[in-house]
């Protein structure tokens, strides 16, 4: 008797959490249409005459996954460098979470910087740091309590699986193990958009593939991703939003898109 | 953040060095001008209350008349008579002189009148009198240590400002040498969201530190020096010089020090922030 009790309440209780996981996705899903993660209105960017970006204008949706694709001075780089303020348009509004980076003062910059997370295509790992400090040093500065600082950075360590690397220096960690602690580094602070510039840029095909099913799955735990890359093989590999640009003009944006078909 | 200041100072090697010598220069030159401005104004000072003046007579005047003269004048609290014999032979014994030589000190009369305010007055009727060749007293001698005081703090200040804009200059090359080699770290770190004053904070604080070093090792020198100052004014003026005149100027190398450790921090915190404004992106 009690058993067939006990089976029917852990059937139910799994139900239940299936269910409740489901429903939980769809929330998740259903805020991610509603919400602005990123929105670029007519911006134009010039460098000492020379047009990065010509009246470039697009939304992305909280928890969109999207590649932003064209040859080398297409004007990639250019619109990561706004996101994160380290340039401003010349003309035109860039909205990040509905705040306008481009009036955004400079004592605000660091609080903007702090809600997103930057992989490079150089790592920028700091070669005297292990894994683990490389990780944590930036939580560190932010002032950031140290149990919670162990506790995100093995979380973080745990996402990209490099736990039982925390302890080694960047010299004896492979190309694509040192991009996994720059993406750790990178989502450590638990950041709702992660903007990564050509993060497989100096990695073979297969790491490269590697890394982009990490960005993918850090994208299915809720984060906003935005790739800058041209590498067409991967692009075409994960079907997701391909956003092309070449000579600072978007070209094409496509929703599942591939870069050949694009360019 | 104070362990990034250990690191970059670390990092500057050997230009850190170069950067605190020059630094200990210019409080040297500095805190020698005020040290010797700081000594000669007490000394000043003291001599301005002096009531006391030395008369010197020509050969063909009596001494013991004019001094009975001097001594019965109001206001005239003491007088000395020193015979020229007895200074010569006193100045025999004290050094080596060819028994050829002749004598030439003149005779000295030195009076000391009741106050301060009737030295001059005093003098001036002194002055008059026949015989008297020259009246030596201390404001004659302040006006000269006002002289030279003044010259030292002209070309002290222009040597030490002149070595300061030197340190300036170096202490923010030195400070570019530290951002050029935390150029990666640096990046990462502004664009993690790490605030500005964690970044700017220890390459401040290095200044602090070249400051704080600097001074320290300037004022070895300068102890030194106020040491031998005062053994040579004691030698020299020690018996104008009111007792335990020393000691209480020593008190006053501490407040030196605290000087030359704002002067540092005011000169290598300029270096460093000129530095991290002109070559530091945040």
């Amino acid at each position: 008797m009690f058993d067939l009790f006990d089976k029917t309440c852990t059937t139910l209780h799994i139900a239940y959490r299936r269910d409740y996981a489901k429903q939980h996705k769809f929330i998740r899903k259903l805020c991610c249409g509603l919400k602005k993660m990123i929105q670029l209105i007519n911006v134009t960017k010039i460098y000492n005459e020379l047009k990065a970006l010509d009246n470039v204008s697009f939304e992305i949706s909280q928890g969109d996954i999207v590649f932003l694709v064209g040859p080398s001075g297409a004007g990639k780089s250019t619109i990561m460098k706004l996101l994160y303020r380290e340039e401003k348009p010349t003309s035109g509004q860039v909205f990040v979470s509905s705040v306008d980076v481009s009036r955004l003062p400079n004592s605000q910059t660091p609080l903007l910087r702090r809600r997103m997370g930057i992989v490079f295509q150089d790592f920028k790992l700091l070669p005297n740091k292990t894994s683990y400090e490389n990780v944590a040093y930036p939580l560190y500065a932010i002032g950031m309590d140290r149990n919670e600082i162990k506790k995100r950075v093995h979380g973080a360590l745990k996402v990209v699986s490099l736990t039982n690397k925390a302890n080694d220096f960047p010299k004896s960690l492979s190309g694509g193990e040192r991009q996994r602690v720059g993406i750790a580094r990178a989502i450590a602070q638990g950041p709702s958009l992660l903007i990564a510039d050509e993060p497989t840029g100096n990695l073979d095909p297969v790491t490269s593939m590697e890394i982009f099913q990490l960005l993918e799955r850090i994208n299915q735990r809720g984060t906003t991703v935005i790739v800058a890359t041209h590498n067409q093989q991967m692009v075409d590999q994960m079907r997701k939003r391909v956003i092309n640009l070449i000579n600072g003009r978007i070209i094409s944006d496509v929703k599942i898109g591939t870069y050949t078909a694009q360019v | 953040m104070i362990n990034e200041t250990a690191q970059d100072i670390w990092r500057g090697g050997w230009s850190n060095w170069i950067v605190i010598s020059i630094l200990t220069s210019v409080l040297v030159i500095f805190g020698f001008v005020l040290q010797v401005s700081f000594g000669l104004n007490v000394i000043g000072q003291k001599l301005t209350d002096q009531m006391e003046f030395s008369i010197y007579l020509s050969s063909d005047v009596d001494i013991k008349e004019l001094a009975l003269k001097i001594g019965k004048m109001p206001y005239v609290k003491r007088i000395e008579v020193i015979d020229k014999d007895i200074a010569w032979h006193e100045f025999k014994k004290n050094f080596t002189v060819s028994e050829d030589f002749q004598n030439p000190l003149p005779d000295t009369i030195h009076v000391r009148v009741a106050r301060p305010d009737y030295l001059k007055s005093t003098i001036a009727k002194v002055r008059k009198m026949p015989g008297v060749v020259d009246i030596n007293y201390a404001p004659g001698v302040l006006g000269f240590i006002n002289k030279f005081r003044n010259f030292l703090q002209i070309i002290g200040t222009g040597i030490a400002t002149l070595l300061a804009f030197v340190t300036i200059v170096i202490t923010g090359n030195t400070i570019q040498l530290v951002i050029h080699s935390r150029q990666n770290e640096i990046e990462v770190l502004r664009l993690m969201g790490v605030d500005d004053w964690y970044i700017r904070g220890p390459l401040i604080l290095q200044g602090v530190f070249y400051a704080i070093l600097a001074s320290t090792l300037a004022i070895i020198p300068l102890f030194t020096l106020h040491t031998f100052f005062w053994e040579t004014a004691q030698n020299f003026i020690g018996s104008i010089l009111p007792t335990g005149l020393p000691q209480y100027c020593a008190s006053n190398i501490f407040r030196i020090y605290y000087i030359l450790l704002i002067a540092g921090i005011v000169v290598s915190g300029t270096g460093c922030i000129w530095s991290t404004k002109k070559y530091l992106k945040i």
